[in-house]
Protein backbone atom coordinates (compact mmCIF):
# COMPACT_ATOMS: atom_id res chain seq x y z
CA UNK A 1 0.00 0.00 0.00
CA UNK A 2 0.92 3.35 -0.95
CA UNK A 3 2.96 5.25 1.91
CA UNK A 4 0.16 7.45 3.81
CA UNK A 5 -2.67 6.34 2.01
CA UNK A 6 -3.59 3.91 5.22
CA UNK A 7 -4.50 7.07 7.09
CA UNK A 8 -6.63 8.88 4.48
CA UNK A 9 -8.43 4.91 4.27
CA UNK A 10 -8.63 4.84 7.78
CA UNK A 11 -10.35 8.41 8.16
CA UNK A 12 -12.95 7.24 4.89
CA UNK A 13 -13.60 3.85 6.76
CA UNK A 14 -14.59 5.35 10.11
CA UNK A 15 -16.74 8.17 8.04
CA UNK A 16 -20.07 5.48 8.01
CA UNK A 17 -19.51 5.17 11.53
CA UNK A 18 -17.33 4.34 14.36
CA UNK A 19 -15.66 1.03 14.04
CA UNK A 20 -12.64 -1.36 15.56
CA UNK A 21 -9.58 -2.00 13.96
CA UNK A 22 -10.74 -5.64 13.30
CA UNK A 23 -13.60 -4.18 11.16
CA UNK A 24 -11.64 -1.28 9.83
CA UNK A 25 -9.13 -3.69 8.19
CA UNK A 26 -11.28 -5.89 6.77
CA UNK A 27 -13.27 -3.16 5.67
CA UNK A 28 -11.06 -1.45 3.88
CA UNK A 29 -9.79 -5.04 1.91
CA UNK A 30 -13.22 -6.14 1.20
CA UNK A 31 -14.15 -2.53 -0.54
CA UNK A 32 -10.72 -2.42 -2.76
CA UNK A 33 -12.34 -6.11 -3.71
CA UNK A 34 -9.52 -7.96 -1.67
CA UNK A 35 -6.65 -5.66 -3.79
CA UNK A 36 -5.56 -3.21 -0.64
CA UNK A 37 -4.35 -5.67 2.13
CA UNK A 38 -4.12 -4.03 5.52
CA UNK A 39 -0.98 -4.71 7.40
CA UNK A 40 -2.40 -5.48 10.72
CA UNK A 41 1.24 -4.67 12.19
CA UNK A 42 1.12 -1.26 10.75
CA UNK A 43 -2.77 -0.52 11.40
CA UNK A 44 -2.81 -0.07 15.49
CA UNK A 45 0.27 2.37 15.58
CA UNK A 46 -1.23 4.19 12.47
CA UNK A 47 -5.08 4.43 14.70
CA UNK A 48 -3.29 5.42 17.78
CA UNK A 49 -0.56 8.05 15.43
CA UNK A 50 -3.94 9.05 14.56
CA UNK A 51 -5.31 9.20 17.90
CA UNK A 52 -2.84 11.35 19.07
CA UNK A 53 -3.39 13.75 16.07
CA UNK A 54 -6.37 14.15 17.12
CA UNK A 55 -8.09 13.41 14.13
CA UNK A 56 -10.17 10.03 15.71
CA UNK A 57 -11.30 9.92 18.92
CA UNK A 58 -11.20 6.37 20.76
CA UNK A 59 -13.64 4.47 23.48
CA UNK A 60 -14.45 1.02 24.49
CA UNK A 61 -17.30 -0.65 23.52
CA UNK A 62 -18.64 -4.29 22.62
CA UNK A 63 -18.83 -5.82 19.47
CA UNK A 64 -20.86 -7.57 17.02
CA UNK A 65 -19.13 -10.96 18.74
CA UNK A 66 -20.02 -10.19 22.05
CA UNK A 67 -16.62 -9.22 22.81
CA UNK A 68 -14.84 -6.10 24.21
CA UNK A 69 -13.29 -3.48 21.35
CA UNK A 70 -11.67 -0.39 21.01
CA UNK A 71 -13.88 1.79 18.96
CA UNK A 72 -12.70 4.60 16.82
CA UNK A 73 -14.81 7.55 15.98
CA UNK A 74 -13.77 10.26 13.41
CA UNK A 75 -13.52 13.96 14.82
CA UNK A 76 -14.16 17.10 13.11
CA UNK A 77 -10.92 17.41 12.54
CA UNK A 78 -10.68 14.42 11.31
CA UNK A 79 -13.28 14.91 8.77
CA UNK A 80 -11.39 17.94 7.56
CA UNK A 81 -8.17 16.23 7.23
CA UNK A 82 -10.21 13.90 4.87
CA UNK A 83 -11.30 16.45 2.85
CA UNK A 84 -8.02 18.19 2.22
CA UNK A 85 -6.71 14.42 1.65
CA UNK A 86 -8.79 13.47 -0.73
CA UNK A 87 -8.67 16.06 -2.93
CA UNK A 88 -4.86 16.03 -2.57
CA UNK A 89 -5.01 12.58 -4.01
CA UNK A 90 -7.23 13.01 -6.73
CA UNK A 91 -4.86 15.82 -8.32
CA UNK A 92 -2.03 12.99 -7.35
CA UNK A 93 -3.91 10.32 -9.08
CA UNK A 94 -4.99 13.10 -12.27
CA UNK A 95 -1.40 14.21 -12.36
CA UNK A 96 0.39 10.35 -12.65
CA UNK A 97 -2.31 9.58 -15.08
CA UNK A 98 -2.04 12.53 -17.57
CA UNK A 99 1.79 11.87 -17.68
CA UNK A 100 0.95 8.15 -18.28
CA UNK A 101 -1.45 9.31 -21.22
CA UNK A 102 -3.23 7.14 -22.65
CA UNK A 103 -2.53 3.54 -23.06
CA UNK A 104 -1.14 3.45 -26.72
CA UNK A 105 0.33 0.02 -26.82
CA UNK A 106 3.45 0.91 -27.65
CA UNK A 107 4.87 -0.53 -24.19
CA UNK A 108 3.96 -4.21 -24.95
CA UNK B 1 6.42 14.16 22.08
CA UNK B 2 4.98 15.42 25.34
CA UNK B 3 5.22 14.99 29.21
CA UNK B 4 1.34 13.81 29.45
CA UNK B 5 2.08 10.92 26.73
CA UNK B 6 5.57 10.28 28.98
CA UNK B 7 3.60 9.14 32.28
CA UNK B 8 0.45 7.50 30.96
CA UNK B 9 2.62 5.25 28.73
CA UNK B 10 2.02 2.45 31.04
CA UNK B 11 -1.20 2.72 30.56
CA UNK B 12 -1.39 3.09 26.90
CA UNK B 13 0.79 -0.08 26.85
CA UNK B 14 -2.22 -1.65 28.41
CA UNK B 15 -4.39 0.03 26.66
CA UNK B 16 -2.90 -1.05 23.13
CA UNK B 17 -2.64 -4.99 24.84
CA UNK B 18 -5.99 -5.50 25.46
CA UNK B 19 -6.63 -3.91 21.41
CA UNK B 20 -4.75 -6.56 20.15
CA UNK B 21 -6.02 -9.35 22.14
CA UNK B 22 -9.17 -8.03 21.15
CA UNK B 23 -7.92 -7.79 17.66
CA UNK B 24 -6.79 -11.58 17.62
CA UNK B 25 -10.21 -12.78 18.83
CA UNK B 26 -12.13 -11.28 16.13
CA UNK B 27 -9.57 -12.69 13.50
CA UNK B 28 -9.86 -15.93 15.38
CA UNK B 29 -13.54 -15.60 15.34
CA UNK B 30 -13.15 -15.13 11.58
CA UNK B 31 -10.94 -18.42 11.49
CA UNK B 32 -13.24 -20.14 13.20
CA UNK B 33 -16.30 -19.17 11.14
CA UNK B 34 -14.30 -20.94 8.18
CA UNK B 35 -14.22 -24.33 9.97
CA UNK B 36 -10.48 -23.93 11.84
CA UNK B 37 -10.35 -25.55 14.88
CA UNK B 38 -9.88 -22.90 17.78
CA UNK B 39 -5.74 -23.48 18.19
CA UNK B 40 -5.20 -23.10 14.84
CA UNK B 41 -7.10 -20.82 14.11
CA UNK B 42 -5.41 -18.45 17.03
CA UNK B 43 -2.50 -19.29 15.82
CA UNK B 44 -3.14 -18.14 11.89
CA UNK B 45 -4.43 -14.27 13.74
CA UNK B 46 -1.27 -14.35 15.72
CA UNK B 47 0.68 -14.61 12.27
CA UNK B 48 -1.40 -12.18 10.14
CA UNK B 49 -1.26 -9.52 13.13
CA UNK B 50 3.00 -10.15 12.71
CA UNK B 51 5.02 -9.10 16.16
CA UNK B 52 2.95 -8.23 18.63
CA UNK B 53 5.97 -7.51 21.21
CA UNK B 54 7.51 -5.24 18.17
CA UNK B 55 4.16 -3.35 17.82
CA UNK B 56 3.90 -2.60 21.69
CA UNK B 57 7.40 -1.66 22.02
CA UNK B 58 7.66 0.85 19.22
CA UNK B 59 4.59 2.38 20.99
CA UNK B 60 5.82 2.33 24.38
CA UNK B 61 9.45 4.24 22.75
CA UNK B 62 6.96 6.77 20.79
CA UNK B 63 5.34 8.02 24.39
CA UNK B 64 9.13 7.93 25.85
CA UNK B 65 12.07 10.57 26.28
CA UNK B 66 14.62 9.35 25.14
CA UNK B 67 16.83 11.66 26.25
CA UNK B 68 15.47 10.94 29.80
CA UNK B 69 15.82 7.59 29.34
CA UNK B 70 19.26 7.31 28.55
CA UNK B 71 20.30 9.71 31.06
CA UNK B 72 18.74 7.63 33.76
CA UNK B 73 20.51 4.70 32.05
CA UNK B 74 23.84 6.68 32.31
CA UNK B 75 23.09 7.53 35.76
CA UNK B 76 22.56 3.52 37.09
CA UNK B 77 25.75 2.67 34.83
CA UNK B 78 28.06 5.12 36.70
CA UNK B 79 26.56 3.98 40.19
CA UNK B 80 27.37 1.06 39.38
CA UNK B 81 31.27 2.19 38.45
CA UNK B 82 31.86 3.66 41.19
CA UNK B 83 30.77 0.73 43.36
CA UNK B 84 33.39 -1.61 41.79
CA UNK B 85 36.02 1.45 42.51
CA UNK B 86 34.82 2.90 46.22
CA UNK B 87 38.55 3.98 47.13
CA UNK B 88 38.12 6.05 44.19
CA UNK B 89 34.82 7.27 44.65
CA UNK B 90 35.36 8.64 47.89
CA UNK B 91 38.37 10.34 46.57
CA UNK B 92 36.30 12.14 43.50
CA UNK B 93 33.62 12.80 45.79
CA UNK B 94 35.36 14.10 48.92
CA UNK B 95 36.74 16.99 46.47
CA UNK B 96 34.12 17.74 44.57
CA UNK B 97 32.64 18.33 48.27
CA UNK B 98 35.53 20.56 49.20
CA UNK B 99 35.18 22.45 45.93
CA UNK B 100 31.51 23.22 46.46
CA UNK B 101 32.38 24.42 50.15
CA UNK B 102 35.37 26.62 49.12
CA UNK B 103 33.21 28.09 46.23
CA UNK B 104 30.57 28.71 48.20
CA UNK B 105 32.67 30.35 51.36
CA UNK B 106 34.62 32.64 48.48
CA UNK B 107 31.01 33.17 47.10
CA UNK B 108 29.87 34.43 50.74
CA UNK B 109 32.78 36.51 51.24
CA UNK B 110 32.82 38.00 48.25
CA UNK B 111 29.26 38.61 48.65
CA UNK B 112 29.46 40.18 52.11
CA UNK B 113 32.19 42.78 50.86
CA UNK B 114 31.77 43.36 47.43
CA UNK B 115 28.02 42.61 46.77
CA UNK B 116 25.91 44.07 49.41
CA UNK B 117 24.76 47.30 50.09
CA UNK B 118 25.54 49.49 52.80
CA UNK B 119 23.16 48.61 55.73
CA UNK B 120 21.70 51.81 55.45
CA UNK B 121 18.48 53.47 53.96
CA UNK B 122 18.81 54.27 49.99
CA UNK B 123 22.05 52.89 49.65
CA UNK B 124 21.88 53.26 46.25
CA UNK B 125 22.35 57.32 46.70
CA UNK B 126 25.45 57.00 48.19
CA UNK B 127 28.68 57.46 46.26
CA UNK B 128 32.16 57.90 46.46
CA UNK B 129 34.02 61.43 45.39
CA UNK B 130 37.24 60.49 43.67
CA UNK B 131 39.60 62.81 42.14
CA UNK B 132 39.72 62.26 38.15
CA UNK B 133 42.61 60.78 36.58
CA UNK B 134 45.75 62.44 37.45
CA UNK B 135 46.06 65.33 35.35
CA UNK B 136 46.38 68.83 35.79
CA UNK B 137 46.03 68.96 39.53
CA UNK B 138 48.60 69.07 42.43
CA UNK B 139 48.95 67.53 46.03
CA UNK B 140 50.06 64.66 47.29
CA UNK B 141 48.41 61.62 45.44
CA UNK B 142 50.16 59.12 46.77
CA UNK B 143 47.34 57.04 48.37
CA UNK B 144 45.11 54.89 46.50
CA UNK B 145 41.63 55.07 46.77
CA UNK B 146 42.00 58.65 46.35
CA UNK B 147 41.64 60.58 49.46
CA UNK B 148 40.91 64.34 50.17
CA UNK B 149 43.26 66.60 52.71
CA UNK B 150 40.73 68.41 55.71
CA UNK B 151 41.10 72.18 53.23
CA UNK B 152 39.90 70.03 50.16
CA UNK B 153 37.32 68.32 52.45
CA UNK B 154 36.29 71.82 53.71
CA UNK B 155 35.76 73.64 50.34
CA UNK B 156 33.67 70.41 49.12
CA UNK B 157 31.23 70.23 52.43
CA UNK B 158 31.20 74.08 52.32
CA UNK B 159 30.73 74.58 48.49
CA UNK B 160 29.39 71.65 46.68
CA UNK B 161 25.64 71.80 45.46
CA UNK B 162 25.41 69.01 43.58
CA UNK B 163 24.46 66.53 46.55
CA UNK B 164 22.07 66.22 49.71
CA UNK B 165 25.26 65.64 51.55
CA UNK B 166 28.49 64.91 52.39
CA UNK B 167 30.28 63.31 54.80
CA UNK B 168 34.53 62.57 54.84
CA UNK B 169 36.00 59.43 57.06
CA UNK B 170 39.14 57.76 57.25
CA UNK B 171 40.27 54.62 59.63
CA UNK B 172 41.67 55.10 62.84
CA UNK B 173 42.46 53.03 65.91
CA UNK B 174 42.31 53.92 69.26
CA UNK B 175 44.01 52.81 72.21
CA UNK B 176 41.16 51.37 74.71
CA UNK B 177 43.48 50.97 78.23
CA UNK B 178 44.33 54.20 80.32
CA UNK B 179 47.85 52.75 80.89
CA UNK B 180 49.67 49.52 80.55
CA UNK B 181 49.81 47.48 77.45
CA UNK B 182 48.26 49.19 74.95
CA UNK B 183 45.01 47.92 73.71
CA UNK B 184 43.70 48.96 70.13
CA UNK B 185 40.28 49.16 68.41
CA UNK B 186 39.66 49.64 65.12
CA UNK B 187 37.67 52.63 64.41
CA UNK B 188 36.69 55.81 61.82
CA UNK B 189 37.08 59.46 62.13
CA UNK B 190 34.29 61.07 60.88
CA UNK B 191 32.50 64.21 59.95
CA UNK B 192 30.06 66.06 61.52
CA UNK B 193 26.81 64.88 59.57
CA UNK B 194 28.02 61.68 59.20
CA UNK B 195 25.09 59.64 60.65
CA UNK B 196 22.72 62.43 59.31
CA UNK B 197 23.71 61.42 55.81
CA UNK B 198 24.28 57.96 56.17
CA UNK B 199 20.70 58.23 57.61
CA UNK B 200 21.01 55.95 60.50
CA UNK B 201 19.91 56.57 64.44
CA UNK B 202 21.12 55.26 67.65
CA UNK B 203 19.40 53.03 69.23
CA UNK B 204 20.78 54.72 72.93
CA UNK B 205 22.12 58.44 73.14
CA UNK B 206 22.82 60.47 70.59
CA UNK B 207 25.38 60.48 67.52
CA UNK B 208 27.03 63.98 66.67
CA UNK B 209 25.67 66.60 64.19
CA UNK B 210 27.61 69.09 61.88
CA UNK B 211 27.26 71.96 64.83
CA UNK B 212 29.97 69.74 67.07
CA UNK B 213 32.66 70.09 64.21
CA UNK B 214 35.21 71.83 65.98
CA UNK B 215 38.00 71.62 68.39
CA UNK B 216 36.27 71.47 71.75
CA UNK B 217 36.47 67.70 71.50
CA UNK B 218 33.78 66.88 74.30
CA UNK B 219 31.30 65.04 71.86
CA UNK B 220 32.45 61.41 72.25
CA UNK B 221 32.28 58.38 70.05
CA UNK B 222 29.49 56.51 69.21
CA UNK B 223 30.22 53.01 69.38
CA UNK B 224 28.56 49.81 67.73
CA UNK B 225 26.25 47.23 69.30
CA UNK B 226 28.81 44.72 69.36
CA UNK B 227 31.59 47.01 71.02
CA UNK B 228 29.22 47.91 73.38
CA UNK B 229 27.69 44.10 73.88
CA UNK B 230 31.80 43.29 74.23
CA UNK B 231 33.28 45.85 75.95
CA UNK B 232 30.72 47.83 78.20
CA UNK B 233 28.40 44.44 78.75
CA UNK B 234 25.80 46.03 77.38
CA UNK B 235 25.32 48.49 80.45
CA UNK B 236 22.59 51.31 80.13
CA UNK B 237 23.80 54.52 79.13
CA UNK B 238 24.99 57.12 81.31
CA UNK B 239 26.40 55.10 83.89
CA UNK B 240 28.55 53.35 81.28
CA UNK B 241 29.42 55.86 79.52
CA UNK B 242 30.79 57.85 82.57
CA UNK B 243 32.60 54.39 83.76
CA UNK B 244 34.68 54.12 80.71
CA UNK B 245 35.06 57.98 80.09
CA UNK B 246 38.29 57.41 80.96
CA UNK B 247 39.85 54.63 78.99
CA UNK B 248 38.49 56.32 75.58
CA UNK B 249 39.38 59.55 76.38
CA UNK B 250 42.17 60.11 73.78
CA UNK B 251 39.54 59.56 70.97
CA UNK B 252 37.33 62.04 70.17
CA UNK B 253 34.75 60.92 67.56
CA UNK B 254 34.90 57.09 67.18
CA UNK B 255 32.65 54.59 65.25
CA UNK B 256 33.70 51.01 66.40
CA UNK B 257 33.01 48.72 63.56
CA UNK B 258 30.55 50.80 62.12
CA UNK B 259 30.15 48.22 58.81
CA UNK B 260 28.56 45.12 59.39
CA UNK B 261 29.73 42.92 56.69
CA UNK B 262 26.92 40.29 57.39
CA UNK B 263 23.25 40.04 57.44
CA UNK B 264 22.46 40.14 61.32
CA UNK B 265 20.97 42.17 63.78
CA UNK B 266 19.82 45.52 62.80
CA UNK B 267 22.46 48.12 63.73
CA UNK B 268 22.99 49.51 67.00
CA UNK B 269 25.05 52.44 68.72
CA UNK B 270 25.55 54.27 71.29
CA UNK B 271 27.23 57.37 72.59
CA UNK B 272 29.44 57.48 74.85
CA UNK B 273 31.18 61.01 76.32
CA UNK B 274 34.97 61.49 76.16
CA UNK B 275 36.99 64.71 76.75
CA UNK B 276 40.10 66.30 75.59
CA UNK B 277 41.19 64.29 72.45
CA UNK B 278 42.54 67.60 71.00
CA UNK B 279 45.92 66.14 69.64
CA UNK B 280 44.02 63.64 67.89
CA UNK B 281 41.55 65.74 66.42
CA UNK B 282 44.12 68.41 65.19
CA UNK B 283 46.22 65.03 64.05
CA UNK B 284 42.82 64.15 61.63
CA UNK B 285 42.58 67.34 60.17
CA UNK B 286 46.12 68.15 59.08
CA UNK B 287 47.62 64.35 58.54
CA UNK B 288 44.63 61.72 57.79
CA UNK B 289 43.54 61.52 54.60
CA UNK B 290 39.46 61.60 54.11
CA UNK B 291 37.76 59.33 52.03
CA UNK B 292 34.62 61.03 51.03
CA UNK B 293 30.96 60.22 50.35
CA UNK B 294 27.88 61.71 49.19
CA UNK B 295 24.43 61.01 48.90
CA UNK B 296 21.62 63.09 46.57
CA UNK B 297 17.92 62.09 46.46
CA UNK B 298 16.59 61.71 43.25
CA UNK B 299 18.80 61.57 39.87
CA UNK B 300 22.36 62.79 39.56
CA UNK B 301 23.00 66.51 38.89
CA UNK B 302 23.92 67.25 35.53
CA UNK B 303 27.70 68.14 34.77
CA UNK B 304 28.19 64.73 37.13
CA UNK B 305 29.11 61.50 36.08
CA UNK B 306 28.18 58.87 37.43
CA UNK B 307 29.83 55.42 37.81
CA UNK B 308 28.76 52.42 39.58
CA UNK B 309 30.53 48.97 40.61
CA UNK B 310 34.03 50.15 41.97
CA UNK B 311 36.41 48.63 44.60
CA UNK B 312 35.31 48.39 47.99
CA UNK B 313 36.29 50.74 50.67
CA UNK B 314 36.78 49.37 54.08
CA UNK B 315 33.40 46.67 53.85
CA UNK B 316 31.98 49.27 52.14
CA UNK B 317 30.55 49.38 48.46
CA UNK B 318 30.16 52.92 46.89
CA UNK B 319 29.57 54.41 43.70
CA UNK B 320 32.48 56.96 42.52
CA UNK B 321 30.96 60.31 41.33
CA UNK B 322 33.52 62.19 39.67
CA UNK B 323 32.64 66.05 38.86
CA UNK B 324 32.19 69.23 39.76
CA UNK B 325 33.00 68.29 43.50
CA UNK B 326 35.63 66.54 43.06
CA UNK B 327 37.48 69.31 40.80
CA UNK B 328 36.53 72.12 42.85
CA UNK B 329 39.90 72.00 44.62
Amino acid sequence: MLQGTLDMLILRTLIAAPAHGHTIAHAIERASDDILQVEHGSLYPALHRLEDQGLIAAFWGTSENNRKAKYYRLTPAGKKRLVAERSRWEQLVGAVSRVLGPATGGEL
Amino acid sequence: MSWKKYFTRARRDADLQRELEAHLAHESDTFLARGMNPESARHAALRKLGNVAALRESLYERNSLSFLESCWQDLRHAFRQLRFSPGYAAVTILSLALGTGVNIAVFQLIDAVRLRSLPVPNPQQLAEISIPKPRKRTGDFTGWPSEFTYPVWEQIRDRQRGFSGVLAWSMGRINLSPSGQARFAQGMWVSGDFFRVLGVKPVAGRVFTAAEDNRDCNTGAVISHAFWQREFAGDPAGKTGHRQHRSLSRSRRYAAQFFRPRRGPPLRYRAAPLRGAHRRWQRWQYEQRHTLVARRHGPPAPGLEHRSGTRPTQRHRARRVRGHAARSP
